[in-house]
């Protein structure tokens, strides 16, 4: 089993090796006048207005902590899947009785909203775009 | 594999000094450099043959200058991308800029590890190959979020955030959709998986019509589940219609923005590399991988006969409707047919299972992957999620479900026992 | 040469682990945190757990590194964020952190700890583990995948609060 490892072990250091030529052959032909502007932030030409890192929306981790659980279920049935033809009964009632509570969880945040990208509910707009209806707009 | 190359080496008294270690480590290496090779190439034929389908689908004829047809155009980019000045700008974090592009290099790479190309050749033939793919495909996700952040620039980290959850979201199905065509065999070996689809049998072992044992065709579910996988696995490696992490019209190149010349190419080797893997992957779990199409010498004869006359239609139905003669499918078939009636060599050879099978397996899907991209258009965020959680995933969990009453309704297990 | 594989992935754990609690930049101790993953995925293979090195691969680089990440994009100011604690309950946290360590130390003192430098011959440990949680700890998976449900439920309520 350790030599199946050992080879992936033996690719990674190998395709860092071989790429690595490149950069060095890169270093060696490629060209070196580096300015002001180059080494500026590329906004589509505008000059960068604040720091990018930025405070995210929450619906980003909120979709990380529903895969988490989602995804610790699915290892669960990694080795389900490897004994299902051989012991018979159990793991048949098993994977329904998963599958069931894995169905319960995701009505649950189904349900509760967790899975809507967009939170808005607003139908119109406020102000004076109160006459406009809005569309499903996204912001980051 | 490993061992059998080592051994081979060792037969030769010039190479006794290398010992028993030093040859597996050689062998290993020869191995690693023929898949970095083949992943170098595959990115370069890839791109020119994605930029002439493009055109094809388009009317239009793509790259013609550089090389007869152009074929020279992606050698001549790449030998441009070596001649770039390395720009890393000076907002970015100089560190993590420079480590993110090679985390995701390395991580599509060593997937290959895994991946038998025929009945003897894989690199490390592990007993849980696939869920070994499926775990250093899921690295990826770190290294995009790790270029996105250190490249300071606004368009990558949203690039990069959008690409990262939408990664996550689709690896629920992807997951579900493959252990449905484990649970079939119960083997996570990808090798135990191609053995167990040889021969042909009756579609979903019932309707009478004669198709290969691969699984798509094993029972209903799992033809489901290998289209759930497909559009999965499409959203996993970020092309269109799921690639928002980089749409153009509103991110620039999403967390690619700040990366140029010889750095820009890990992104752009690790890109198709990943394509490759979701191709071979699904061909080797729902396709058969290297298991031919056809049983047996009469097999192939009839089955490439099939083909012809499938071709024969086919031409009728261009020159009908668009009017246009359409020749080439036509004669390739038919040569084809032909020869394998003439020649039982050669009809032999279409039998046989090897690297011919998966390649055209995965040829194909990855022509598909490149027909989505002019047939769909980008989906928006919230519509992916949408896509992802609420239509994937509870028809991934069906098919889970579905494929255990199947296997119970067909006698496939035994409850009792 | 297994050994020495052995020591390298050990040094490189110890070492990502320690950018990880003293380095003075959020996302540098987030990112060093996967090298220690890998490292630790690396030392599960040499005690023969393949499905557990694998395991660690998928859920924790694949799932908590990136709620990690998406963790520290929502507090602002990431890079000059102040995460060195002012709290002054010194001595408690020292004898809270001595216990535990004693308690460690001893568990990895009592245990033997099979290292397998030979190629031992065995194939997997996927259809053990599949057939243990179907038949001894059956219950036991039950309790875990209700408890699993449990986590969902919590988690996705605690992230709405925070709306």
């Amino acid at each position: 089993m350790h030599e199946h490892y050992g080879v992936v072990l033996a690719f990674g250091i190998l395709g860092f090796i071989l790429m690595y030529v490149a950069f060095i052959l890169q270093k060696l032909i490629g060209p070196k006048n580096s300015s002001e502007l180059k080494l500026d932030t590329y906004e589509c030409g505008e000059p960068t207005e604040g720091s990018s890192w930025v405070q995210f929306n929450i619906r980003f981790y909120v979709i990380a902590l529903i895969f988490i659980v989602f995804d610790v279920e699915v290892v669960f049935l990694f080795p389900w899947a490897v004994v299902f033809k051989d012991m018979g009964f159990v793991t048949f009632i098993e994977v329904f009785v998963f599958l069931a509570i894995l169905v319960v969880g995701l009505a649950y945040v189904w349900a509760k909203g967790d899975l809507e990208w967009v939170k808005m509910k607003l139908k119109y707009g406020t102000g004076r775009y109160a006459a406009t209806r809005l569309h499903e707009s996204e912001s980051p | 594999m490993i061992d059998a190359i080592a051994s081979w080496m060792l037969q030769f008294g010039a190479l006794n000094w290398l010992g028993e270690t030093g040859a597996s480590l050689v062998a290993v290496a020869l191995v690693g450099i023929t898949l970095f090779i083949f992943v170098a190439a595959n990115a370069i034929v890839l791109v020119y043959v994605e930029r002439k389908v493009s055109a094809f689908m388009q009317v239009r004829l793509g790259p013609m200058r550089v090389g007869p047809m152009g074929t020279l155009q992606t050698v001549a980019d790449a030998l441009k991308l070596l001649v770039k000045e390395d720009i890393i700008p000076q907002f970015a974090d100089k560190v993590l800029f420079r480590v993110g592009p090679w985390v995701i290099l390395i991580s599509a790479f060593v997937a290959f590890a895994a991946i038998p190309f025929s009945p003897t050749w894989v690199p490390a033939d592990m007993s849980i190959g696939l869920f070994y793919v499926l775990s250093v495909s899921s690295v990826v996700v770190i290294g995009i979020v790790m270029s996105g952040w250190a490249s300071n620039n606004k368009w990558s980290l949203y690039g990069a955030m959008r690409s990262a959850a939408q990664i996550v979201s689709y690896e629920i199905p992807v997951g579900l959709s493959l252990l449905a065509a484990v649970a079939v065999v119960g083997t996570l070996n990808l090798q135990e998986l191609i053995q167990a689809q040889a021969g042909v049998g009756n579609l979903f072992h019932w309707i009478p019509i004669p198709v290969p044992n691969w699984f798509i065709f094993n029972n209903p579910f799992l033809f489901i589940a290998a289209f759930v996988y497909l559009i999965a696995a499409t959203a996993e490696v970020n092309r269109t219609p799921f690639d928002i992490p980089e749409a153009e019209s509103e991110l620039v190149a999403g967390f690619m923005t700040e990366f140029s010349g010889i750095r820009w190419a890990l992104f752009f080797l690790s890109e198709y590399a990943n394509a490759a893997v979701v191709a071979l992957l699904t061909a080797i779990v729902f396709l058969g991988g290297w298991q031919s199409p056809f049983p047996d010498i009469q097999g192939a004869r009839i089955g490439m006969s099939v083909l012809a006359v499938l071709a024969i239609i086919w031409t009728f139905y261009v020159k009908v409707k668009a009017n246009r003669l359409s020749i080439y499918p036509l004669a390739v078939t038919v040569v084809l047919a032909v020869l394998a009636w003439l020649f039982p060599a050669f009809a032999q050879w279409l039998a046989n299972p090897g690297l011919l099978w998966i390649a055209i397996k995965g040829g194909t899907i990855i022509f598909m992957l490149m027909w989505f991209r002019w047939t769909f258009p980008r989906l928006r965020v919230d519509q992916l999620m949408y896509v992802s959680w609420k239509v994937l995933l509870p028809l991934a969990m069906i098919n889970l479900a579905g494929v255990a009453i199947w296997m119970w309704l067909t006698g496939a297990i035994n409850l009792v026992g | 040469m297994g050994e020495v594989i052995f020591w390298v992935i050990w040094a490189l754990v110890a070492v990502s682990a320690m950018v990880v609690a003293f380095s003075k930049n959020l996302v540098y101790s987030v990112f060093s945190l996967l090298a220690t993953f890998i490292g630790v995925a690396g030392i599960y293979i040499f005690l023969n757990a393949d499905f557990l090195a694998v395991t660690q691969i998928v859920i924790y680089v694949g799932g908590i590194l990136v709620l990690l990440v998406f963790g520290i994009m929502l507090t602002n100011r990431i890079v000059v964020a102040k995460i060195t604690q002012s709290s002054l309950q010194r001595t408690t946290g020292l004898v809270v952190v001595g216990a535990i360590f004693l308690v460690l130390v001893l568990t990895l003192l009592n245990q033997t700890w099979p290292l397998a430098t030979s190629a031992a011959e065995f194939d997997s440990t996927v259809n053990n583990i599949g057939e243990l949680l179907f038949g001894d700890y059956l219950i036991l998976f039950e309790v875990a995948s209700v408890l699993l449900l449990g986590a969902l439920i919590g988690a996705a309520t605690l992230a709405r609060k925070e709306l």
